[in-house]
């Protein structure tokens, strides 16, 4: 009795030991970050465009709106593939053979370094298209995302007990309107998480992007030309040479850290909202 | 083994008890009357009384039986021939009872009647009820017909020893001797007709049909 | 099993040389008999006896799933539902089911019970305000919920969520109701409301109910269908099934000696 117990509160130790260990570094660096760059984050940061090299201030709006834009044509064309994906393993391949395969492969390409990915779509978009560009870093964006919602959906939905499809189906409804008016529902807590944590994901890569929207001086939007993103140009500023750089860089990393960390959070509250209702 | 396997088998033990004493209580009220044994008489009143207490016994458990198991079917047509069979041995330990005392009402003194033809009676209804509850325990339908046959025999002795009375009161003047003999056989005839009862119980346990009131050609 | 139709009265269904076959495995054998309009058939037999199988070929469940092959006819009144040409759709307006779980539907009360009126095109606020409320009373449901039609319905006990899917199953009018084991998952009180659903709802529709608890089949059911492995030993008034069967395996079922 007394060697159950001592296990037990050796386990126990180890345990608490090693998430107090995860946790430290964590704050470690959320800690630091705060520190180093809480000064540079003022409005200016969020309303100035870049300035010339080595000139004082300037701020990081253009490369704001370039993410948002990169990561929010990514998403549009992601997402949508990616529940449909999701929704047609679940719903009409379930067991097939083909099913399995897109399965495995899918799960497979959640692994793949994101950095293959840009230089992937680099072959088959910038080359082609003659340049860097929105598109092809929405692109790239899009196809990290999509294995990733393909695989939380297929899953969600597989949770969805049969017996509420069945008694849709006993009511004499059509295949769709199951899936959507009755599986989709009672995924949606699922389904709305896995949204948020897949543009949490993409919010923070740079890899791909340096291969595909590059980055770009001049504030433009337009979808065949490279955008500057905060990602790439934290990374610019990081290891350039100037102290404005520097401190901008770091403006950068908190904000970043701080988006992710919000939609998770978001996702974390949706999910607890629901629940409880 | 079915929990309702092992009440089933306590209730045949209770019923066969009861049954026992029903038996022996109408065998001794006879060898009363044939030996002119006015103790033994007084012994088959007194056995009236754990008849009765047997007769409580069955009907509280075959009410538990029904409450607590749900018997269905066979096992449901067993519980409700308990309760019947309860009832009519209830009777035959009742007409035994009549018999001793009126048994008492006679002056042996006076008293030279033949016993032979109400002995034989005796004999016949005994072999009745004793079949009639083998052919219970056993569900045995060949047995419970012949009980069901044998009822009119019965019926015959008992004619023929009103017959005989009536002639010897005729004769003799003897009415206080005869009536209570009238009386006796008449006894011994509802016993047979409980006897009867019982082997239609039988045939309701196997068939699930009720027979009480079919004739014996509609067998 | 001979074809035997000594039903007193209007016949709804006829089940005739009914065989279903899980691919290649015969799960249901020769199947005939009948049932009779506007009564209550239970469905008994030991587990694996095929009764859920029985069950879901009135509606055509086993559609839904592949492999799944019927031979012979199924008739209700004189369409041989079993028919490829039948609309599964228009069947499973007139055939509904209820499941042994509760299976309410992630929205509120009101578009639970109004999911099947809108599937037939009803889009009159007021006629599915109407049916709905009509459903909930006919399933003994409205004075409990009448109050939160547009709460979540999930938030319901397991009867009164029971009970919901049954007001959602007969808001379409169907002519046939088929309860796979409903109760087997509610608590005594919620059962026996339940059940007197069923006698209730039986006086306007057939109904078919799958039981594993016998003293159901005998409190609610005028007539009883026995099935052993696939095959129909008996079937018989209720009342005759439980105080006189005819066959021994009936006979042995019923006393409890297997099963």
């Amino acid at each position: 009795m007394r060697k159950r117990k001592i296990k037990n509160y050796i386990g126990l130790s180890i345990s608490t030991i090693s998430a107090f260990i995860g946790l430290f570094f964590l704050l470690w660096i959320i800690v630091s970050l705060i520190e180093k760059g809480f000064h540079y984050v003022n409005w200016s940061v969020f309303t100035q465009n870049a300035v010339s090299p080595g000139e004082e201030g300037g701020g990081l709006k253009f490369a704001i709106l370039g993410q948002l834009e990169v990561v929010g044509i990514a998403s549009l064309l992601g997402i949508p593939t990616g529940i449909l994906g999701g929704i047609y393993l679940s719903e009409y391949g379930k067991d097939s053979f083909l099913s399995n395969v897109i399965r495995n492969v899918s799960d497979a390409m959640t692994s793949i370094p994101s950095i293959i990915i840009g230089i992937f779509v680099y072959a088959l978009v910038v080359v082609p298209m003659g340049g860097f560009s929105v598109l092809a870093g929405s692109i790239a964006l899009a196809l990290l995302m999509i294995p990733i919602v393909i695989s939380s959906i297929d899953n969600m939905l597989r949770l969805v007990p049969n017996e509420l499809r069945e008694a849709a189906y006993a009511l004499g409804a059509p295949k769709y309107i199951v899936i959507f008016k009755v599986v989709a529902k009672e995924a949606i807590v699922g389904i709305v998480s896995v949204i948020l944590l897949a543009i949490s994901r993409i919010l923070g890569e740079t890899a791909p992007l340096l291969f595909t929207s590059f980055n770009s001086n001049f504030e433009s939007y337009k979808l065949n030309k490279p955008i500057a993103t905060l990602t790439v140009t934290m990374y610019d500023y990081a290891m350039g040479p100037y102290d404005s750089w520097h401190h901008l860089a770091w403006a950068a990393a908190i904000i970043l850290t701080f988006s992710v960390l919000l939609f998770n959070i978001a996702s974390r509250l949706f999910s607890y909202w629901r629940f409880r209702r | 083994m079915r929990l309702l396997d092992e009440d089933l088998r306590q209730l045949r033990v209770k019923i066969s008890n009861m049954a026992q004493a029903a038996t022996r209580m109408f065998v001794y009220s006879i060898d009363a009357l044939i030996r002119k044994d006015l103790d033994l008489a007084q012994k088959v009143k007194d056995l009236d009384d754990e008849v009765d207490a047997l007769d409580n016994d069955i009907d509280e458990f075959c009410a538990n039986l029904i409450a607590l198991r749900w018997p269905l079917a066979e096992d449901l047509r067993i519980v409700l021939s308990a309760l019947k069979i309860n009832t009519f041995l209830e009777r035959i330990a009742d007409n035994a009872t009549n018999i001793a005392e009126w048994i008492e009402k006679i002056d042996f003194v006076e008293f030279k009647v033949d016993t032979s033809e109400i002995s034989n009676m005796k004999d016949k209804t005994v072999i009745m009820l004793e079949t009639a509850l083998d052919s219970f325990f056993s569900k045995d339908y060949s047995k419970a017909i012949t009980v069901i046959k044998s009822d009119d025999y019965v019926d015959k002795c008992e004619l023929s020893i009103i017959k005989e009375m009536a002639q010897i009161t005729n004769e003799q003047n003897a009415s206080i001797l005869t009536i209570p003999m009238i009386f006796i056989a008449r006894a011994i005839e509802r016993i047979a007709d409980e006897a009867t009862n019982i082997a239609e119980l039988s045939l309701y346990i196997t068939t699930g049909e009720i027979f009480k009131h079919k004739r014996i050609k509609d067998l | 099993m001979k074809y035997i139709c000594k039903i007193d009265g209007k016949q709804k269904i006829e089940v005739r040389n009914f065989n279903f076959y899980y691919g290649n495995k015969l799960a249901l054998k020769d199947l005939n008999f009948c049932i009779k309009e506007n009564t209550i058939v239970a469905l008994i037999g030991p587990s694996g006896s095929g009764k859920t199988t029985l069950a879901r070929c009135f509606n055509r469940m086993h559609d839904l799933y592949p492999n799944n092959r019927y031979e012979g006819e199924i008739f209700i009144d004189n369409t041989n539902i079993l028919d490829p040409k039948i609309d599964l759709i228009e069947l499973r307006d007139r055939v509904g089911m209820v499941f042994q779980k509760p299976t309410a539907f992630p929205m509120s009360i009101f578009e639970n019970i109004a999911f099947g009126l809108k599937l037939k095109g009803i889009k009159n606020k007021t006629e599915l305000k109407d049916k709905v409320e009509k459903a909930l009373k006919d399933a003994a449901l409205w004075d409990e919920v009448k109050d939160r039609l547009d709460k979540l319905a999930t938030n319901l006990s397991g009867g009164q969520q029971q009970r919901l899917c049954i007001a959602r199953a007969i808001a379409v009018d169907p002519e046939v109701l088929v309860f796979d084991e409903s109760t087997a998952s509610l608590d005594p009180i919620s059962t026996s409301k339940i059940e007197d659903l069923m006698v209730e709802l039986s006086k306007k529709l057939t109904i078919i109910a799958v039981t594993h608890n016998l003293q159901q089949a005998a409190r609610v059911s005028e007539y009883t269908l026995f099935l052993l492995d696939g095959e129909a030993i008996e079937y018989d008034k209720t009342n005759i099934m439980f105080t006189n069967p005819k066959d021994k395996k009936t006979q042995d079922y019923i006393m409890g000696r297997f099963g």
